[in-house]
């Protein structure tokens, strides 16, 4: 089987509600999604997606993603897609880094590659666990007042999982977190996502302030090297995010004992074909996940549906479903939908969901054969 | 003072030889530069340029400044081009990473501040440290005897120190190493470049098979860690080019002794700005650097020419003159190049001026129409 032809589609995602993380540092108001189509000698076809978290939440940028696959496209033409890791070799020799550019064309490889089979993406990673993985709600940075309304609204939805942005004001932080640990419910799982706003200091001034809640951190700095000079002075569990980017930084994370939790996020670290090393990495030291996009559409959403159901619950965080966020639909509805505050993916082969074209209006490029 | 007008331009550059051979399995025959030309409220203009070694040499292509810069571009406009600190962080707010598509509008922000001073470059990166950069010139993979000729004819044109590029079969690497180094006339230096071609066992059986020779061993392999592995096992002097690309990995240098020299490319580095931070931490530890690009036409050169003439001598290992490897040009004039040294230009700012014939009409404008 061979890639005949890719298709690349440019759509404005609007949030519903502007957006704020990192202590104000990232403002957003509508993602830029880039979707692709992989088209096959053998009629197959096979869709992908990629879609920043705006232009400056990591090192990738939307017009990145399409210039990346302009510069990929010659050499991604004509191989098997079923191959997913030959694809993956020859993208990382023609396009050294630009990781997030591309796993719209590993999402596709996987989708085609799935279909081919008669399997899920989850069942060809590995195999499905029965049920799905809950969904983990994105509340934004803002007074403690705010964003226990944001909670509840959350909690209407289903959701029992949340990840509540903070950062930028350790006082802040510290009256943040308490009012909001004070209104969780019993079984609520709460991650405190920092988006690497604190200073060394900052994060251990709140860290060491709010140790009786137990609570979880994400990020709590810049860099790894910041996070290793924090992990041994407190004792609440640490989620990498934003610098979980390579195997390498898995690895390290791993070894010296950095954090307890990964955030493998699909579009940051280049597709599923990396990302499965990752929790494959994550499972043998023990190490808890949440898989998610980094926005997007219903497709990134379903793509991290599938990585997250092949992890055994007791190592299962969540997922997220950026879709709730977005007054865009572009699957007619289909595919992996919040249901009492879960994401699951049946066998249906693949990815399970594909876009409706007119939703997508003209393509901004073709590469063909 | 305000930028008003910025235009992005491309132009193929190609290889002076015909083909660049180097690490495992690339060749480069035309490299494609691109380059921004800002346009101030107060008539001053300023140009920089990228242009990568081949798209894959490291996290860094052509098309990708063409698209950082559909973001950049009108985040810039109505800024003013001499506060290079405010630009600098703009651009790193605006996208994260992608260092080498900023560093044509950092290094274009420095020529118009230097103009707007009446200053060169090199002053106002610290003054004339170094009297003439002193150059290589990089010998491409080709048979051997072909490479100990074209070293011979650089030699002849006043060059002193050679770069051997290797990393692609180690056992005919060992060879390579070997003529070329043997070669050497007194005062000469050799450096074997494997531009993360080899794996750690072929860069230690390398290294063990010429350690009678004096030369350095550069990038023998992709990481920073395997480097590490082959460095423990070695007493070849080591230089590290492509995984020092931040301040992180620079700091890392320095406090863990990871490499006798460290090569600085400005774009590689993210701008001048970054990489002139980068320099002076480096100097201050006592790590000796080489000041370059990954490759580039005479506005590349230019900038090189005074990064590198502002650098202490006794820490400046080596600069290029990227332009004497083209056909074709970015900008006018070129730097000076006599006696195997590049010398930064007296002109304020860069000192060069785009070559507006060779890069044709701009692929993209912001701001006032032309």
């Amino acid at each position: 089987m061979k890639i005949t032809a890719i298709t690349v589609w440019h759509v404005d995602l609007p949030l519903a509600q502007p957006y704020a993380l990192s202590g104000g540092r990232l403002k957003l108001d509508g993602l830029d999604a880039t979707i692709v189509r992989l088209d096959t000698d053998e009629g197959i076809t096979g869709w992908g997606e990629g879609t920043p978290w705006g232009h400056t939440y990591v090192a990738a940028h939307g017009p990145g993603i399409r210039a990346g696959i302009e510069t990929m496209a010659p050499a991604i033409l004509g191989l098997d897609p079923r191959q997913v890791t030959i694809v993956e070799r020859v993208m990382d020799v023609t396009l050294p880094g630009h990781l997030y550019a591309k796993g719209p064309i590993d999402l596709a490889c996987w989708d085609i590659a799935g279909q081919a089979a008669g399997l899920s993406i989850a069942d060809m990673l590995g195999g499905r666990y029965a049920k799905g993985t809950s969904i983990a709600s994105s509340i934004p940075s803002g007074t403690p007042e705010y964003m226990i309304r944001r909670v509840e609204e959350a909690r209407e939805r289903g959701y029992l999982n949340h990840s509540v942005k903070i950062g930028g004001d350790a006082e802040k932080d510290i009256e943040r977190i308490r009012a909001i640990e004070a209104a969780r419910l019993p079984g609520e799982r709460i991650l405190y996502d920092v988006n690497r706003a604190w200073t060394r200091a900052q994060a251990l001034q709140v860290m060491t302030a709010v140790e009786d809640l137990g609570i979880a951190v994400e990020q709590p700095g810049e860099t790894l090297d910041d996070i290793a000079a924090i992990r041994p002075l407190t004792r609440l569990p640490i989620s990498v995010d934003e610098r979980l980017e390579t195997l390498q930084d898995a690895t390290r994370i791993a070894r010296e004992g950095l954090a307890e939790i990964f955030n493998i996020k699909l579009g940051r670290v280049g597709g599923l074909t990396k990302a499965r090393r990752m929790r494959d990495i994550a499972l043998a030291h023990g190490i808890d996940c949440y898989v998610m996009a980094t926005g997007g559409s219903v497709l990134a959403d379903a793509e991290a549906a599938h990585l997250a159901q092949t992890i055994p619950p007791e190592h299962r965080l969540g997922v997220w479903a950026c879709q709730d966020m977005i007054t865009a639909e572009i699957a007619g509805g289909r595919g992996p939908r919040n249901q009492d505050g879960m994401l699951t993916v049946t066998d249906a082969p693949g990815l399970g969901v594909h876009p409706n074209e007119a939703a997508l209006g003209a393509p901004v490029a073709r590469y063909a054969v | 003072m305000k930028i008003t007008r910025i235009r992005l331009y491309k132009t193929g550059l190609p290889y002076v030889g015909g083909s660049y051979g180097w690490g495992r399995g690339n060749a480069i025959e035309i490299a494609q530069a691109s380059v921004v030309v800002l346009d101030t409220d107060a008539g001053l203009q300023g140009c920089g340029e990228f242009t990568p070694c081949g798209e894959n040499y490291i996290e860094a292509h052509s098309e990708g400044v063409e698209a950082a810069a559909r973001l950049l571009a009108p985040r810039l406009l109505g800024e003013d081009p001499r506060q290079l600190g405010r630009i600098e962080g703009i651009m790193d707010h605006v996208i994260r990473g992608h260092g080498y598509a900023k560093s044509p509008f950092d290094i274009a922000c420095w020529d118009i501040l230097g103009q707007s001073v009446d200053q060169p470059l090199w002053m106002l990166l610290g003054g004339w440290l170094a009297d003439g950069a002193p150059l290589y010139r990089v010998a491409p993979q080709k048979p051997v005897p072909e490479m100990v000729a074209e070293m011979a004819a650089h030699r002849a044109t006043g060059y002193l120190q050679f770069q051997v590029k290797v990393g692609a079969d180690w056992s005919t690497d060992i060879h390579r190493i070997r003529q070329a180094v043997t070669a050497l006339a007194p005062g000469e230096k050799a450096f074997a470049d494997a531009n993360q071609g080899w794996r750690v066992d072929e860069a230690l059986r390398v290294a063990r098979a010429t350690r009678d020779l004096d030369y350095f061993f550069e990038q023998p392999c992709r990481t920073y860690e395997e480097c590490q592995q082959v460095r423990r096992r070695t007493d070849l002097p080591m230089k590290l080019d492509e995984c020092i690309t931040d301040m992180e990995a620079v700091t890392r240098v320095a406090v863990e002794r990871g490499a006798e020299v460290v090569c600085l490319k400005i774009s590689k580095q993210g701008g001048l700005s970054k990489a002139r931070r980068m320099r002076d931490f480096l100097v201050d530890h006592r790590i000796p650097v080489v000041c370059e690009d990954t490759w580039g036409g005479e506005i590349t050169t230019a900038a090189v020419a005074h990064f590198a003439c502002s650098t202490p001598a006794e820490f400046l290992v080596n600069a290029t003159d990227l332009h004497n490897y083209n056909t074709r040009s970015t900008g006018t004039p070129a730097p000076r190049v006599e006696g195997g040294r590049l010398y930064a230009s007296t002109a304020p700012g860069l000192g060069v001026a785009p070559d507006f014939e060779s890069l044709g009409a701009p692929v993209a404008r912001w701001g006032a129409a032309a």
